[in-house]
């Protein structure tokens, strides 16, 4: 298992950011991603709990797909993110996110696991950009 | 999925102002919007199985989910 972690900070306050992670896609950063719908949603003890299905588009290499789709037994992509008020300055927000990869069944299982990582990497950067242009869509008051 | 775009969009609009307005700032009463969601996700759920859409991983919800969160591994 491959763990990859980044830290980023948003100039806008948590309450902005978390209302922007909510209707994060679709957008023009990450193309791949054609939708995202609730499957399951409940506030349990003070917490609000979704399950969402995201339709998206498989972007990987052909030869990967060729490689993981008939050899490959297994394979997972688990992500953490944590949004939270930033300790230094509450009118900013510091995001944490984490991947945890795992390719099992192949002989270039780690080869694998880091191409994943740094495509996971990539996107990281657009979903935090697509972050910033919900921010103003919603600042703009432009319906959702 | 385009098949729930119009169930999605007003579900949605419910949503993003209860989340706004209520339960950002305390309140956990989300009935406002239940009747939305219930037409929402049965249009969603009737599409999976069209589909053949199957999560295989479907879990409920467990009140420690944020806490315990770490990845397992399922075969």
């Amino acid at each position: 298992m491959k763990i990859w972690t980044v830290q980023h900070t948003f100039n806008y306050p948590w309450e902005t950011v978390v209302q922007a992670a909510w209707n994060k896609y679709p957008n023009p950063m990450n193309t791949a991603v054609l939708g995202i719908d609730v499957i399951d949603r409940q506030v349990i003890n003070g917490e609000l709990h979704s399950h969402r299905l995201v339709t998206t588009r498989w972007t990987l290499p052909n030869w990967a797909c060729a490689l993981m789709g008939p050899i490959s037994t297994f394979y997972a992509i688990r992500e953490k993110l944590t949004y939270k008020p930033h300790p230094d300055d509450p009118q900013k927000t510091l995001l944490k996110q984490t991947a945890y990869v795992t390719v099992e069944g192949l002989p270039c299982s780690g080869y694998i696991e880091n191409i994943l990582t740094s495509k996971i990497s990539g996107n990281a950067a657009k979903g935090r950009q697509a972050i910033e242009w919900v921010i103003e869509k919603l600042q703009h008051k432009q319906p959702l | 999925m385009d098949e729930c775009k119009s169930f999605k969009k007003q579900y949605d609009q419910c949503f993003n102002a209860w989340f706004r307005d209520k339960f950002l700032k305390g309140s956990n009463d989300d009935s406002v919007c239940s009747e939305l969601l219930k037409n929402y996700t049965g249009c969603v759920k009737k599409v999976m199985k069209d589909k053949d859409i199957d999560i295989g991983e479907f879990r409920p919800f467990s009140p420690n989910i944020s806490s315990n969160y770490e990845p397992s591994k399922n075969k």
